[in-house]
């Protein structure tokens, strides 16, 4: 597979931030994105994450132009872009499919946004040459666009993109089309290229795993709404709902009732036995209220049945699945309560077996309150 | 909330009520290309489509002294003579339509479910009579078995031979109901072979499969899960077909006579145009137009409606073949049999009007001869040429205004297009009298606003508006297969709408333009119901120069104006054929 080769020159980019405010869009009577804010800040990757159906094209579509919306504003630096269309503004997509013209060129496609907005045609060739280059493919441009592979085509939808020097790169789940091998590969590329052009780059995707190893920025949705944003590492180690808590990576719920609660401590009951927890962000808890203990398999930890320090509960094992790395185990705790915790799979050991008597200890500092409403 | 969600609270101000309220211009129209090419297409279909209908409505219900009366419509229905005009009509194309169906099927379930062979043959000789005008096929079965046809001559012989009292017995004359039925069926009937074999390749084959699976027969299975699949597609065209068959003028010129189911009437399309070329009453002339375009519209809005409604024919994009050669071989060599004496028949009605152009004097004289050939070119060159002229730049104006305006209708729509792509498609249902005969009405001096009468333009608009929905129709079935991404790709590259039309849309829709062109260039040069109105001593046609030719008798030229009209049609679209790679070519390098 061949690198971006990084050749930066004359592709130098003039990134402005993305605003959205309050916008929604709906479709007949039901709201496809409702009453989303959000800013991709210049030079950053923001991601939409979300499930199939979520909004994200939709969201996307807006930015491009493709749809007006019914409420709201959208901002490209410091532009109201509301009702300018597609063609008159200075986001370029990268198209899910590629949307490749089929009856022109490598070349034909890369030149084709030069020769639409009237760049003077002795400039054309040298700037698709060097978009090629800059994405490997330099000895395709006399390739029909059908005599590619999919990796090709999407590598030629980026060179189409960003030979225009655009303001604001939108890529709707640019890699769905490929295989698992290549779509890390890719991923990568993208980051690096983003990277050194400083691009702004709206990226959407279902895949959790993308959007962490990728983003500056990460907007969760959710039905068309937001459930949090924030930086990665925050969206994962501070879930704010249980959507997002489930829909990243793995967790295990737990119910527990506040016992009591201030702006430093929240103290709760659950699995038989009082918790002192980091209050969650932006909640204000009352005692008796009902709430979600979120714990992440990866900090919990499997110890032999007896052990004493740290806060822990008995259980059996249920069952194994060995992925590799690490072993995933469910627990049945005496409680009653059945927990998934995920352990470095020993190397040389035999893994622990079913009906085996265990202990799981929690990383208290590492546990996550979420309001049930 | 992190920072990166407040930044834009200076623009809270600016939000838009929320709710299903749009803005007022539709989107599409804010483009000033789109919106342009909106008011072309507005203005065309008012001034081509609604004016001379409204018209034809007007003129019915005028009376002399420029008040408003339906004595025409009452006279109309007391009559005899009209009422058995309209019931020749009924009962010849419900007959027809009936035989096109059959035949249709026939030909389609042979040539796609079965492994017989001269199936290409087939194929090619079924679109045949699709190229030649109506009234020549009715012209041909003279050749064959008028009363100096070649059959009958020869039956006659036959009957000399057995020494029969009366040798006349023998012969089957073509005059007649019959006459009519037979040369609308061969008109008609490739329209439904057309839609048979598009319905039944798309099939799902796993269908029937299945059927067989769970222990169905071959009879089973077509009577419960094939021809119910098609019902839906089989329904349309047949209203179809008898919509054209019952608005059909040449066979019943030539062919009627005053013989048909209830003689010394004729059928509703010649009744209309002996009402006006020959008894010069424009009144009652447009009343049968009247009468023949409610019909003709309720057929058309019915089966559209129904066939949106219950479609089952589904395109999965992956076709699967379907196993040929299971079909039980009774069947099969039955449609063999069929198949084989149709095409047969096709083929001698081309051979005889060939041979009927080189022969001095038909059924009499068969010595070789070029006069009719040189008096045809001599005395209509100007028509040939005006043909040429003018089928040629309409079937280019209508394939692609017609592309333009599916374009439009799919790719840049707002609500109440359907309405406008509904009326675009009018002239496709409304009957060629009944076109013609608005244009005369509504361009001649009747109403003194537009005078096109007399002049080259109302024969190139008429052709023109007839045709152009063959281009709506196949451009915005193209376009559905195009994904719109494709387009927005262009559009998100910085292409205003109309270089993303010019450079995008129009070369991937080349082949469908050219389609429209092909077909609108040989019904325009086949036409005569509609330009039958229109023509003039200073701007005639080869068609109905033809037409006149059959109607005089004159059957050498007549015969020599066929081959003239076949071989320069067949001409023309080679020329373009070859061309067209380079032709449309240089629209794509600008
Ligand atoms: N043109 C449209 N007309 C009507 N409804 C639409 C249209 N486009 C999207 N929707 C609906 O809006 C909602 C959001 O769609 P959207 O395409 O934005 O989802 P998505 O998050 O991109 O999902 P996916 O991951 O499956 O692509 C869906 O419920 C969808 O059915
Ligand atoms: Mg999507």
């Amino acid at each position: 597979m061949t690198p971006f080769i990084m050749a930066t020159s004359t592709l130098r980019l003039d990134s402005q931030p993305v605003a959205l405010q309050g916008v929604t869009k709906l479709f007949g009577n039901t709201a496809a994105v409702d009453d989303v804010t959000f800013e991709a800040a210049a030079g950053m990757l923001t991601t939409l994450l979300g499930p199939s159906g979520c909004g994200k094209t939709t969201t996307l579509r807006m930015i491009g132009g493709f749809y007006e919306p019914d409420a709201g504003t959208i901002h490209i630096g410091t532009k109201f872009v509301n009702t300018v269309p597609p063609h008159a503004r200075s986001t370029r997509t990268v198209f899910q499919s590629y949307a490749l013209f089929p009856h022109m060129t490598v070349f034909e496609n890369v030149a084709f946004g030069l020769r639409a907005t009237r760049v003077p045609r002795g400039d054309i060739t040298g700037r698709v040459r060097e978009a090629l280059d800059l994405v490997g493919l330099g000895g395709f441009a006399g390739r029909s666009s059908g005599q590619l592979s999919g990796g090709q085509q999407q590598r030629v939808a980026f060179a189409r993109a960003l030979v225009t020097r655009p303001e604001v790169l939108l890529l709707d789940e640019p890699l769905s089309n490929l295989d698992a091998k290549l779509r890390v590969h890719m991923r990568s590329e993208i980051r690096t290229l983003q990277q050194d052009l400083g691009i702004t780059t709206i990226y959407v995707t279902h895949d959790q795993e993308e959007a962490m190893s990728l983003s500056d920025h990460v907007v969760v949705m959710h039905d068309g709404h937001i459930e949090q944003q924030g930086p990665p590492h925050d969206i994962y180690e501070r879930p704010a709902t249980r959507f997002v808590a489930d829909f990243i990576g793995t967790s295990n719920f737990v119910e527990a009732t506040v016992e009591s609660a201030d702006a430093y401590v929240v103290r709760v009951a659950a699995l038989g036995t009082t918790l002192v927890l980091a209050p969650p962000a932006g909640a204000t808890l009352r005692s008796g209220e009902g709430v979600l203990l979120v714990l992440r398999p990866e900090h919990l930890h499997l110890e032999d049945a007896g052990a004493r320090d740290g806060v822990g509960f008995a259980g059996k094992i249920a069952s194994v699945s060995y992925l590799g790395a690490v072993a995933s185990y469910d627990v049945l705790l005496d409680g009653g309560a059945a927990i998934t915790v995920a352990s470095p799979a020993p190397v040389g050991a035999a893994l622990r077996r079913v009906h085996d008597p265990v202990r799981v200890r929690l990383e208290v500092d590492r546990v996550f309150v979420v309001p049930t409403t | 909330m992190t920072d990166h969600a407040r930044g834009t609270d200076t623009n809270a101000g600016s939000r838009t009520p929320r709710g299903p309220v749009g803005p007022r211009v539709p989107r599409a129209l804010r483009e000033p290309a789109v919106a342009i090419a909106y008011g072309l297409v507005l203005l065309t279909v008012a001034l081509l489509v609604i004016y001379p209908t409204y018209t034809i409505l007007i003129e019915s219900v005028r009376d002399p002294e420029g008040g408003l009366t339906l004595s025409r419509y009452v006279r109309f229905f007391t009559s005899t003579y009209f009422l058995h005009t309209l019931y020749n009509t009924l009962l010849i194309s419900g007959i027809a339509t009936a035989l096109s169906m059959v035949l249709g099927f026939g030909f389609a379930y042979a040539i796609t479910r079965t492994d017989l062979p001269l199936k290409g043959f087939f194929t090619a000789v079924v679109l045949v009579p699709m190229l030649l005008p109506a009234f020549l096929i009715a012209f041909a079965l003279i050749l064959l078995l008028g009363r100096n046809g070649v059959m009958n001559r020869f039956m006659y012989g036959v009957g000399e031979w057995l020494g029969l009292a009366d040798p006349y017995v023998l012969q089957w004359v073509i005059f007649g109901s019959h006459g009519v039925i037979l040369a609308q069926t061969l008109t008609f009937f490739p329209l439904a072979f057309l839609v048979f074999s598009a319905a039944l390749s798309s099939i799902d084959p796993r269908l029937e499969e299945a059927a067989e699976d769970l222990g169905a027969g071959y009879w089973y299975t077509l009577r419960r899960v094939t021809l119910p699949l098609l019902a839906p597609a089989a329904f349309s065209s047949a209203l179809l077909v008898f919509m054209f068959n019952a608005s059909a003028f040449g066979a019943p010129a030539v062919l009627g006579g005053g013989r048909l189911f209830f003689p010394g009437a004729s059928m509703l399309a010649p009744e209309a145009i002996i009402q006006i070329l020959g008894l010069y009453d424009w009144g009652m002339g447009t009343t049968i137009a009247v009468i023949l375009v409610v019909p003709s519209l309720l057929i058309y809005v019915g089966g559209e409606y129904y066939l949106k409604k219950r479609s089952y024919v589904t395109v999965t994009g992956t076709p699967t073949a379907f196993r040929l050669g299971t079909v039980p071989s009774a069947v099969k060599w039955t449609l063999f049999g069929l198949c084989l004496l149709v095409s047969l028949f096709i083929l001698s009605i081309v051979l005889v009007v060939v041979a009927g152009a080189f022969t001095r004097t038909w059924g009499v004289n068969y010595d070789l001869t070029w006069r009719h050939m040189a008096t045809a070119l001599q005395a209509s060159r100007s028509s040939i040429i005006n043909s040429l002229v003018l089928s040629g730049g309409g079937a280019i104006a209508a394939a692609l205004f017609g592309t333009l305006a599916a374009y439009l209708f799919t790719r840049r729509s707002f609500r109440g297009v359907r309405v406008l792509d509904f009326t675009a498609m009018l002239p496709y249902a409304l009957p060629g009298v009944v076109m013609g005969l608005g244009f005369a009405v509504a361009f001649g001096g009747r109403f003194e606003w537009i005078v096109l009468t007399g002049t080259g333009a109302i024969i190139f608009l008429n052709h023109f508006i007839r045709r152009m929905p063959f281009g709506l129709r196949s451009g915005g079935s193209a376009l559905k297969q195009i994904d719109p991404v494709i387009e927005e790709a262009a559009a998100d590259l910085g292409a205003r709408p109309v270089y993303s039309f010019l450079r995008v849309t129009f070369p991937l829709l080349r082949a469908t333009i050219m389609g429209a062109f092909v077909f609108g260039f040989i019904n325009m040069m086949t036409d005569i119901t509609a330009v039958i109105f229109l023509v003039s001593p200073r701007w005639r046609l080869l068609s109905i120069d033809l037409f006149n030719a059959i109607d005089a008798g004159r059957l050498g030229v007549a015969a020599a104006l066929s081959v003239i009209m076949i071989v320069s049609t067949f001409a023309v679209l080679l020329i373009v054929w070859r061309a067209s790679g380079r032709g449309l070519d240089f629209l794509r390098r600008g």
